[in-house]
């Protein structure tokens, strides 16, 4: 009886034994990932764009709590930027803020777990001390219809292409007082002011599209204010998915 | 009986000796002293300011900010440089104006950060990542830091161009760093990279093994007596 008892102990501390070695080596089968290819580019990349009726101003602030989020490609990858800016445009110019930053495009193959697929990636690797301010009104100073999507290469070093035009109107402002007004939109904590503008990253002929959003993360409130001249009137379109960035079109 | 009582006495003078050491001093000497010091320029704003018709131009300006670290704060403290900037740039024909920042620690180029302005019509402010100076470049009580600003605007013609960079608030911020995170900071901390709530656990934990025996043996006492 007691050889019987210690045998069965023994197989069951050889059982638990197994069942340990077991679980220990499935559970160290991850998703592997191989990258086939890699390259990189340095980009001028879009933190903050500001736009300013004819006959007007803006200022949209930033401050370091506040980012630019890309999310590039089918897999939708995930990059983010802060910044600390107020661009201040004036009667129909519109400004935009860019930073150089390293790109980098890899072709990953990723499995088994979630089944063995190949992923396009676009990501930032790194972000260097050089920043640009740039005009991107176009030709005309009374419409953000021909606004700047992507400037000329400067320094050598070619811009990402983003949403900046005015295509539709979703607002109308008209101005009949004799004196100007400021319309003041503003996000709180942990809210985007600009989501889902659209961006194309080219990384040496690899193109990815994706979204920019710019997000706060402290408990600041980000603000545009819009001013308004005295005796005029603007067709407004809302750039994103948000209501906060604006661009114009002057009526008259 | 004697020697038991030596024992307890010495137990409880070396827990009380490490409450103080690793808690009670460091917190009262961290209650009197500045944990935040700011160093600031001279003046409070700086500006290069041009009305011109010449299309290429430069200027230069040095912004001096003298500070003090003492060795003990060395590698215990956060040291970083801040400033705001403000622009304004109209101009009739298209031009480009470049600024370079460098930041110069006791005589050596530590940061160069460069802001390309393009366009007829620029306004705006804003701040740099903060610039951290790192301990091994720093000298025992005093030192210099020079923001050295060079300012090259061109046009490819003559025309009317107004330009104006403010450099607002220059400062050094020299904060306490807490490594360990536990309250008490480095520069009084006698464990700096250990948390000294985990110690005072244990200790809280330890005090409890003598009450035990204590009781233990009175328990025992009682039995044999009954």
């Amino acid at each position: 009886m007691d050889k019987k008892l210690l045998l069965m102990s023994e197989l069951l501390l050889l059982s638990i034994i197994a069942n340990i070695f077991i679980i220990s080596n499935v559970a160290a089968i991850g998703e592997d990932e191989y990258i086939i290819y890699e390259t990189y580019e340095d980009k001028w990349t879009l933190l903050i764009q500001a736009h300013a009726p004819r006959y007007g101003s803006t200022k949209g602030t930033s401050s370091w709590s506040y980012y630019s989020k890309y999310v590039i490609g089918p897999w939708s990858t995930t990059s983010i930027v802060y910044h600390s800016v107020t661009l201040m445009p004036e009667d129909g110019h519109c400004i935009a803020r860019f930073q150089l930053v390293r790109w980098v495009y890899q072709y990953v193959l990723v499995g088994p777990l979630n089944g063995e697929h190949y992923e396009d990636r676009w990501f930032i690797d790194q972000t260097f001390s050089w920043y640009k301010t740039v005009n991107i009104y176009g030709n005309s100073i009374n419409t953000c219809e021909d606004d700047v999507e992507q400037p000329p290469p400067s320094n050598g070093y070619y811009f990402i292409r983003f949403q900046s035009r005015y295509s539709s109107q979703d607002r109308r402002e008209d101005s009949d007082s004799d004196s100007s007004y400021t319309i003041t939109v503003s996000v709180g904590s942990g809210s985007g002011i600009a989501l889902g503008l659209t961006v194309v990253v080219d990384v040496n002929g690899h193109q990815g599209t994706g979204t920019l959003g710019l997000y706060n993360s402290a408990y600041n409130t980000w603000t545009y204010e819009y001013v308004f001249g005295p005796h005029h009137s603007w067709f407004i379109d809302y750039l994103g998915t948000t209501q906060y960035l604006w661009t114009f079109k002057l009526n008259y | 009986m004697r020697i038991n009582r030596i024992s307890i006495f010495a137990y409880f003078l070396w827990i009380t000796t490490l409450l103080c050491g690793v808690i009670i001093y460091p917190t009262y000497a961290q209650s009197n002293m500045s944990l935040v010091t700011v160093y600031s320029s001279s003046d409070p704003v700086y500006v290069i300011k041009e009305n011109t018709t010449i299309p290429t131009w430069t200027r230069e300006l040095n912004i001096e900010i003298p500070f003090n670290i003492s060795r003990n704060w060395i590698g215990k403290s956060n040291v970083t440089v801040h400033f705001e900037f403000y622009f304004n740039i109209k101009s009739e024909e298209w031009r480009i104006s470049t600024v370079n920042y460098t930041f110069i620690l006791n005589g050596k180029p530590i940061r160069l950060i460069r802001e390309d302005f393009e366009g007829t019509w620029l306004k705006g402010g804003g701040s740099y990542p903060e610039t951290i100076i790192k301990p091994e470049m720093l000298k025992e009580n005093k030192n210099i830091l020079i923001i050295k600003i060079k300012v090259l605007q061109k046009g490819l013609v003559e025309s009317k161009s107004y330009f104006e960079l403010q450099i607002k608030q220059p400062h050094i911020k020299i904060k306490a760093l807490d490594s360990d995170g536990d309250g008490i900071y480095d520069i009084v901390d006698p464990l700096p990279r250990t948390n000294n709530n985990n110690y005072i656990t244990g200790i809280i934990g330890i005090m409890g093994i003598p009450i035990s025996i204590g009781v233990e043996k009175f328990l025992t006492k009682t039995k044999n007596k009954r």
